[in-house]
């Protein structure tokens, strides 16, 4: 599996490896340039001194080599120089030459000419060439004689630059070596101490269950890039933990609120079956039983609803609805139970007021807050309905006398099955209806408002933009 | 046998005293919280069987009210069937808790079994000499035969052997063999008495009368 810790430390290493490695060699080389300069340098040297040491009287070119470069007559390890006068005689060569000649290959004095060779010996080595006008420094003899062309080439073994190249590259290699190991060994460990807090983040996360959602991450001693990632993870958790404790609530909620009419069935079938009573007719049992499955059915396809809300899923028809004449219907069909209740339903708007929005969510709405009126209204009292426009406001009220509910009760109203009464006393209630109203409601873009007025009646606002 | 019954579901309360009565019990019922609390304050019931999730006042609340004067024995008969709701229902008080949807045997089954520890009896059947009572099947036995008893008549010998030993005035046997709202004539005890030792004979348990106390089995 990929991980960044190996693809780091593997590339890290690869990478490290090779500047390493291409620094030794570049170490190498300019050591054997360097090296190599100065030996140049060092013959350069020579051959200017035996040039130096060249001198003209009238007997003819004397030398004092032997007295000044007496290295270069050595039995052992030996250098070689061989003089030439422009027509290519011979001037003077070393003894060390013996039959041999040096290559006659010369150079400027400012840029003398250099090249390696095969020293009569059999020793690798590397000569240096000059060419010079000679005059002498002596003012009278230069009247006499004229200057001369004068070519001197100059060769020494190379086996001691050999060898301090071969040891340098061997200390180097070995030093390579070392330095690959050390850093075998050390990337590794930085690489893991520098992705530590991702291994800790992600350790943590992994951690993490559908029991364990509450958890946090802390930020201090997180690095600054990992910083954002733990909020935005703290965030998603907080989200992650209220929906599945709305989700885990909403099935306790619907397994509940389910058990109550299957008990009502199972007990309604157990003790008609054990105990059949002539005196009940069946069509009583049968009207039960009917009246139970509706009671299932309404709370299921509400939570079906209200699931395809959440989900996002539901589809809006937006079209020309009347409010008033929505009002007008429901209205009417709310009073007969109203007025069952000994209640007081009155509405009041004008004709005509239109807004765009899906007619099938908008009559739920109206209708749900108006049966939840009916339903929650105080014995004998009263439930006002009322349309007003501002400006491009339509403000709908709903306002019926309140029984028990409280200011703190409003941050729940909305919440699915929440009850101010634990009981429930009415099939018809789902304990939804609201908690839909306010998914149609945020679907809708409509304001919805719900509040305790001065007079204690509970009051529900919605707010629509025409 | 007398249950109270608090159970806010109109169908399910209905079915249930239905079943009760075939079983042999007798069943008061309430509605709500603040009605079963008065009941269960106000009658010696044998169990009482409640809801936890009452209109008025809650099932909790009715049980720790019930708890700081009576030691009724209660059976939590409610939707909630978490562990958490279990155990809480047990601590404040609640002597046997069963979930919805439940079967009705099983209801039953415990009811009796709380009427036995209520009782002190361990088991389902109560011999005293040559007559038995099977609680679970609400039916008594004399000499391996079943007797031919009334539910009535049931009710009166069981509740009479349950607490044999003890003097059980006929206020006592009324409060526990006819529900709250039945009207019960002043010697309807007394006949139904006599009519259970005519079918039990000379040779069965004898219940003698203490005259002005009541009823005795020894």
């Amino acid at each position: 599996m990929f991980s960044i810790r190996k693809k780091l430390t593997l590339t890290l290493l690869l990478g490290i490896m090779a500047i390493v490695v291409l620094g030794g060699f570049h170490l190498y080389y300019f050591f054997q340039k360097s090296s190599l300069n100065r030996f140049d340098s060092y013959l350069s040297t020579k051959v200017r001194t035996i040039a130096a040491l060249l001198e003209q009287d009238q007997t003819g070119f004397n030398y004092e080599l032997d007295k000044f470069l007496p290295e270069i007559e050595k039995k052992t390890d030996s250098e070689y120089f061989q003089i030439w006068l422009e027509n290519g005689n011979v001037l003077r060569k070393s003894r060390s030459l013996k039959k041999f000649n040096l290559i006659r290959r010369t150079g400027s004095l400012e840029t003398p000419e250099f090249w390696d060779l095969i020293l009569p010996d059999g020793r690798e080595g590397r000569a240096v060439g000059i060419h010079f006008m000679y005059s002498s420094d002596d003012e009278k003899l230069s009247t006499v004689f004229a200057k001369q062309p004068i070519e001197i080439v100059f060769a020494s073994s190379k086996i001691r630059l050999k060898h301090d190249m071969q040891n340098f590259g061997i200390s180097l290699a070995i030093e390579i070596f070392l330095t690959l190991l050390l850093i075998v060994l050390i990337v590794p460990y930085f690489v893991k101490k520098g992705v530590s807090p991702i291994n800790k983040l992600a350790d943590s996360v992994s951690d993490i269950d559908s029991k364990s959602l509450d958890k946090r991450f802390s930020p201090i001693g997180l690095p600054k890039e990992l910083k954002p990632i733990a909020q935005k993870l703290n965030e998603l958790l907080v989200r992650l933990e209220d929906a599945f404790k709305r989700e885990k609530r909403l099935t306790a909620d619907v397994a509940h609120e389910l058990k109550t009419p299957i008990s009502e069935l199972i007990t309604l079938a157990e003790v008609n079956l054990n105990w059949p009573d002539s005196n009940v007719d069946n069509k009583k049992i049968l009207s039960d039983v009917l009246d139970i499955a509706k009671q299932m059915q309404n709370l299921i396809s509400t939570i079906l609803t209200q699931v395809r809300m959440e989900s996002r899923t539901q589809r809006i028809n937006l079209e020309q609805v009347d409010i008033s004449a929505a009002l007008s219907d429901l209205v009417r069909i709310h009073k007969k139970s109203a007025e069952a209740k000994l209640l007081k339903l009155d509405a009041s708007f004008a004709d005509g007021i239109k807004v765009q929005t899906d007619k099938a969510m908008f009559y739920s709405i109206l209708n749900n807050l108006l049966a939840n009126a009916v339903q929650y209204c105080a014995e004998n009292g009263s439930i006002n309905c009322s349309v007003n426009t501002d400006g491009e406001i339509i403000m709908i009220r709903i306002v019926n006398t309140n029984t028990d509910l409280v200011r703190q009760d409003l941050a729940h109203i909305f919440e699915p099955m929440w009850r101010k009464s634990q009981s429930r006393t009415s099939v018809n209630n789902t304990g939804l209806g609201l908690t839909l109203v306010k998914s149609f409601c945020e679907l809708l873009d409509i304001n919805l408002k719900a509040e305790i007025l001065e007079n204690n009646d509970f009051c529900v606002t919605l707010m629509i933009q025409s | 046998m007398k249950v109270l019954l608090v159970e806010d579901s109109v169908r399910l309360q209905e079915s249930l005293q239905k079943a009760f009565k075939n079983m042999g019990f007798v069943v008061d019922s309430a509605l709500d919280g603040e009605e079963g609390l008065w009941l269960a304050m106000n009658n010696d019931y044998d169990v009482v069987v409640l809801d936890m999730m009452l209109p008025k006042m809650d099932g909790a609340t009715v049980l720790k009210k019930l708890r700081e004067s009576k030691k009724t024995p209660v059976l939590i008969l409610s939707a909630k069937d978490s562990m958490e709701d279990k155990v809480g229902g047990l601590n404040i008080g609640a002597d046997d808790y069963l979930a919805k949807p439940f079967a009705i045997e099983e209801l039953a089954a415990r009811i009796n079994a709380l009427v036995r520890r209520k009782y002190s009896s361990e088991k389902n059947i109560i011999k005293f000499s040559d007559v038995e009572i099977d609680l679970s099947k609400k039916k008594a036995f004399q000499k391996g035969k079943e007797v031919d008893l009334t539910p009535r008549e049931y009710a009166v010998l069981e509740y009479i052997l349950l607490r044999r030993g003890s003097l059980v005035s006929r206020t006592e046997i009324e409060e526990h063999v006819y529900s709250y709202n039945q009207e019960v004539m002043s010697n309807v005890v007394d006949s139904v008495v006599c009519s259970v030792r005519k079918k039990l004979g000379t040779s069965g348990p004898l219940i003698k009368t203490r005259r002005g106390f009541g009823y005795i089995v020894e």
